[in-house]
């Protein structure tokens, strides 16, 4: 696999041995960085300064266990103390991190050097990170491909060996789908596991922060620094799991290979889960009845919670525009202070607004909440007897730069099997299958809180569908 | 479907302005998702009762004050003008 060199362990194993310093290797990916970003634009901002101090911090104190030395990128919606977030928008353009993510303060106690901020759809929206206010990426394994999104830059940076692993964000997919179309490891945890304190809010309920890597113990490793139960955020927890099970079932929902799913992914993914039972772990046939009502209900409920949470950006809380308009009114300074929002991020702000508004709110919002529930309850009857569910991670292959930007709808549908988990808060996982062309993820789902045994499963999967 | 009247509606709930030509696109585009999201009144919901199947309570933690000021750092950030630990905004 590429990036060999990159994977923790083997950094681990250079660091105790000598074969290399913390700042030499910081210095050799920086220098990388300058060569290869220019292409791949998957850095929104460069942490020079900072990586090398750290570095040098870090080859004084010793002792390289964890993550320690390990190089990595935080996606821009997440805050770095003393570092620019802008979330890739206008509207956060001068804005400097006042202090640091739970998760991102959780990195740095291990000892992780940060190389710098990851590209994003504008507010972590979209699919193909084309909706960044600054730049698009381009996909590393193919440059006329987008890198899917949100979290294109960490996907980019980590399969363009930049860094060894990257923080990301996943409402919808939006670590999983990236991962998934630039061939590496994407994982977001169950709805609770890790703070969101210090992560720039999207959808509140569906929000949650995932690690990308080259493998799926790399991905194990960052998730067991940034879990637990945080005091600044009410809904996290400190729930574990254990696996310790000999023999896994698992469950091929229908609903998730139906027609309009690539043909080549499709062929992908059955190979691979035909590598999966031949290897003794038992898959069965299942139905997930409301799966065709999942992205229209993630639509309802993740543009409501936008539109809420975007309220706050009005030049008077955030944006430093400040500029109140001829007439004085508050209502007019507002709305002026609000013009730089990108096109998709409006039009999410625009049907929030309309699914909250009074005598629309029953027929949207609330139906899209009780929809929701039976999605739920679909999960939870079938992991009665399964021990995981596994599915395409996106219907698509990596698309063209450009191809689908004039069609929203189209690019929405790409989220179709990533949303569920979000909606049921399920911990969920893509892995590379191994393809001759563009990349093919196959997505791993969990039971609730039972990321461990999710994590462990995929694993073996992750060994077996190379073979 | 959403008419030139609704998006103008929407637009003001939600404080955005339209750009010069963006009525077009943004009728089609919000229309376009609208009709899609319509296929959920097709779920019959009627037995879902949020109620028995939600065991959430909520957390709540001490209310105590944390001074600004005296957190890790001393920092107005983003905010041109501050004085005394309050940020000046302009007049509304």
């Amino acid at each position: 696999m590429k990036n060999e060199n990159l994977k923790i362990k083997n950094l681990q194993k250079e660091f105790k041995e000598g074969d290399t310093t913390c700042l030499e290797l910081t210095e050799r990916l920086l220098k990388k960085i300058k060569e290869k970003d220019g292409e791949i634009k998957a850095f929104l901002e460069v942490t020079e300064e900072m990586a090398v101090d750290q570095a040098e911090k870090i080859d004084k104190e010793g002792g390289f266990e964890g993550l320690k030395g390990i190089p990595v990128m935080i996606k821009d919606n997440i805050l770095v103390e003393d570092v620019k977030a802008t979330a890739a928008s206008k509207m956060l353009e001068d804005y400097t991190a006042p202090y640091d993510a739970t998760v991102v303060e959780k990195l740095k106690e291990a000892g992780v050097v940060i190389l710098g901020k990851g590209n994003l759809d504008e507010f972590a929206m979209g699919g193909s990170t084309e909706n960044s206010a600054f730049f698009p990426t381009k996909n590393p394994v193919d440059t006329e491909k987008v890198p899917g999104g949100s979290s294109g830059g960490p996907a980019a940076a980590v399969a363009a060996g930049m860094v060894s692993a990257s923080l990301g964000t996943d409402t919808g997919g939006s670590v999983r789908q990236p991962a998934s179309f630039c061939g590496v490891v994407g994982f977001k945890p169950s709805y609770g596991k890790v703070s969101r304190y210090g992560v720039i809010a999207m959808a509140s309920s569906l929000d949650q922060v995932g690690p990308i890597a080259n493998s799926v113990e790399d991905v194990t490793k960052i998730f067991n620094v940034i879990k637990g139960k945080d005091e600044k955020d009410a809904t996290s927890v400190s729930r574990k799991s254990d696996f310790s099970k000999k023999e896994i079932k698992v469950g091929i929902p229908k609903e998730y290979f139906v027609e309009g799913v690539n043909q080549k992914v499709k062929e992908t993914v059955e190979k691979a889960i035909g590598k999966i039972d031949s290897a003794g772990m038992k898959t069965v046939k299942i139905s997930l009845p409301h799966t065709e009502y999942a992205l229209a209900c993630y639509q309802v409920i993740m543009a409501s919670e936008s539109s809420t949470n975007l309220a706050r950006y009005d030049g008077i809380r955030y944006c430093s525009k400040n500029d109140q308009g001829k007439s004085g009114k508050m209502k007019d300074a507002y709305i002026k202070n609000r013009s730089d929002f990108g096109d998709e991020t409006k039009r999410r702000i625009m049907l929030g607004t309309f699914a909250l508004s009074s005598g629309y709110y029953d027929d949207y919002y609330m139906q899209a909440e009780k929809v929701r529930e039976l999605i739920r309850e679909d999960f939870r009857k079938a992991f009665e007897d399964l021990d995981i569910i596994i599915t395409p991670t996106s219907p698509i292959p990596p698309f063209g730069i450009g191809e689908k930007i004039d069609d929203p709808l189209s690019i929405y549908l790409a989220d179709m099997f990533t949303v569920p988990a979000n909606l049921a808060g399920l911990p969920a996982i893509s892995i590379p299958c191994p393809t001759d062309g563009l990349p093919v993820g196959i997505q791993l789902m969990g039971e609730r809180f039972e990321d461990e045994k999710l994590l462990g499963i995929a694993e073996k999967i992750e060994k077996i569908i190379v073979k | 479907m959403f008419n030139e009247e609704d998006i103008l509606k929407i637009a003001d709930l939600a404080h955005v302005s339209l750009r010069r030509g963006e009525m077009k696109s943004l009728k089609k585009d919000l229309s376009k998702i609208l009709n899609y999201v319509e296929k959920l009144k097709e779920v019959d919901t009627s037995e879902v009762d949020f109620e028995s199947i939600s065991p959430i309570k909520n957390r709540i933690r001490k209310d105590e004050v944390v001074d600004f000021k005296k957190s890790k750092k001393e920092k107005m950030v983003g905010i041109e003008k501050n004085e005394d630990g309050y940020f000046e905004v302009g007049r509304i």
